[in-house]
């Protein structure tokens, strides 16, 4: 059963006062958290797994850290959203090691009965073509390209997220995004390029 | 491809085919984070009530004089107890040492016919 939640609260509070109530026992912070920052995780989560299932474990493991984060958190230290890209890639970094190591054969059919991923997302052939070439990228190459043009963080919050330099995030994001530029040449018919 | 437009317009679409959030997951995590406010909760009432006897049992220790009045108060309990068990043997002994000893006398009667 829902817990009861007021809808009034100030949605102009900034996220770490939110986060301070919530540490105060507040429960119309949390919704007001979830409503900001729920879709965030999971559309770079489910860019990440590329499963749905997977992908709300995802979001929701996030957002229980957040919450039991909240007591320690220090406002002012780090963006909510940063600290949620990170932990969110983590744990996606986690699950997707784990499949390797499991390997796909030993790994049960998943009983999803939810949309897929590309309905869910309503994707075109377009930008399935552009995850795929994604996916050829190595881990933070693909990630930081994803950080900045998809998710549209600048290079020093993309810094954060990555625990690199900002220096590495341009170098990361450059390379990236002239490997994946050289692997959709081959896609030109699939986008509707000339 | 030449065109940069091209990829940048690839990643708009992509950054807009954002879908849906469930509502079963939405209300899963307030449901966590209610579990969560609770469990803190219980555990603060928990410290609260331990610190509120720690913190009483402290002040009237403090009050009392604390380590040096224990100390005290068990040094002088221990020399009455002596004083008490062994007053008839120390009684005893000073009067014997006293009356068998003239010279003691004469010293005390030269001591007070001095005064």
């Amino acid at each position: 059963m829902l817990p009861k939640m007021p809808l009034d609260v100030d949605q102009t509070l900034s996220d770490d006062a939110l986060m301070v109530m919530f540490a105060n026992g507040d429960p119309s912070a949390a919704r007001e958290l979830t409503s900001r920052h729920l879709s965030t995780v999971l559309a770079f989560a489910r860019r990440m797994m590329w499963s749905d299932a997977e992908a709300e474990d995802v979001a929701q493991e996030a957002m229980m850290r957040l919450w039991k984060t909240a007591g320690a958190w220090r406002p002012g230290e780090a963006k909510v959203t940063t600290w949620l890209y990170r932990v969110t890639r983590n744990l996606c970094i986690d699950r997707l090691r784990q499949r390797q190591t499991v390997g796909l054969d030993a790994v049960a059919e998943p009983l999803d009965e939810t949309p897929s991923v590309q309905s869910m997302m309503e994707q075109s052939g377009r930008v399935n073509a552009l995850y795929d070439a994604l996916n050829q990228l190595p881990e933070r190459q693909r990630d930081a390209v994803v950080l900045r043009h998809i998710e549209g963080l600048g290079n020093p919050e993309i810094a954060e997220v990555l625990e690199i330099s900002v220096d590495a995030v341009e170098s990361l994001t450059a390379r990236g995004k002239r490997a994946l530029k050289a692997l959709l040449v081959d896609k030109k018919m699939e986008l509707g390029w000339s | 491809m030449d065109n940069e437009k091209d990829l940048e317009d690839l990643f708009a679409e992509a950054r807009n085919a954002r879908g849906p959030v469930p509502d079963r997951l939405f209300r899963q995590i307030l449901v966590d984070a209610a579990d969560v406010q609770r469990d803190v909760g219980e555990a603060q009432t928990h410290v609260d009530r331990r610190d509120y006897a720690t913190v009483k049992t402290g002040s009237i220790w403090r009050v009392i004089g604390g380590w040096p009045a224990a100390v005290s108060f068990a040094a002088c309990a221990g020399f009455g107890l002596y004083l008490g068990l062994e007053a008839n043997t120390l009684l005893t002994g000073m009067t014997e040492l006293v009356s068998s000893n003239d010279s003691l006398l004469g010293d005390l009667n030269l001591l007070y016919g001095e005064i």
